[in-house]
């Protein structure tokens, strides 16, 4: 998996790219989030646009990182989860757990609200 | 008269091996004529049983083996997942939908396997392991098997 960050604003966007597995995607999603964390940013949007396969060691790690966030006092939401991963999500009823969003101005937007 | 497909792999208990059973997964999902739904599917399901039978059965010791077993007929794909160990608590079946453990950071995986395939079965075999064993069904129109 492949990740790059950019700055919009006091938002931190991690796009992610790749699949979100087991023993190497799930750890990059957690360096990465640490690293935003470490750089003291705590409003982060997951782009998961270019993410098209996810484990349960993926989704673990998505709930792990939003819970690192929130005890940092910080806000974590995801953006463009592909039709894989969004069934995924709304599966294990996680859409009801993150807040999720189809559009990056959407999600910024409610960053502001 | 179709001769039905028999593959076998046996792993090192490490996780990144997951891939390469789920590659061959894929591969017999299309000989199988199964759509890409279906070969997504089962791929998961195949992941996720071949890691918990590393993790919980072997204990994460590479040297103990589990083996993935390929079995297609006419009718139905069949994999067998064997550890060496005393396999998960397949029993212990907690549902991850419910409120209480949306936020759990595990322990999605068996429902993930139950969900994606046809029917699963569980086999302890006291001393041997335990064989987690996935079926599906082959639509109709596939029940003739390709060939590669």
């Amino acid at each position: 998996m492949k990740v790059s960050t950019r700055k919009v604003g006091s938002v931190t966007i991690i796009d992610l790219n790749g699949k979100i597995t087991i023993g190497k995607g799930d750890l990059i999603l957690r360096e990465a989030v640490d690293k935003v964390l470490g750089e003291g940013q705590s409003r982060i949007l997951l782009n998961l646009n270019g993410v098209s396969y996810m484990d349960s060691a993926g989704i673990g790690e998505l709930v792990s990182c939003f819970k690192r966030v929130v005890e940092r006092k910080g806000t974590m939401k995801l953006v463009n989860p592909g039709g894989r991963v969004q069934d995924l999500l709304a599966l294990t009823k996680l859409d009801e757990y993150f807040e999720t969003y189809q559009s990056e101005g959407e999600a910024l937007a409610s960053f502001a609200a | 008269m179709t001769i039905p497909l028999h593959v076998e792999m046996t792993l090192n208990s490490r996780v990144d091996l997951a891939n390469l059973v789920h590659a061959a997964s894929d591969e017999i999902c299309r000989i199988a004529g199964l759509d890409e739904d279906s070969m997504l599917n089962l791929g998961l399901a195949l992941r996720e049983a071949t890691v918990n039978a590393m993790k919980h059965g072997n204990k994460l010791q590479e040297s103990r083996p589990v083996k993935v077993t390929f079995h297609l007929n006419g009718r139905r794909l069949e994999v067998d997942i064997m550890d060496e160990g005393e396999g998960f608590d397949f029993e212990r079946d907690v549902d991850p939908r419910l409120p209480e453990n949306l936020d759990k950071t595990s322990g999605r995986g068996l429902f993930l396997m139950r969900t994606f395939v046809d029917d699963i079965r569980f086999a302890r075999n006291p001393g041997k392991g335990t064989t987690v064993s996935l079926y599906k069904k082959l639509p109709r129109r596939a029940r003739g098997l390709k060939r590669a």
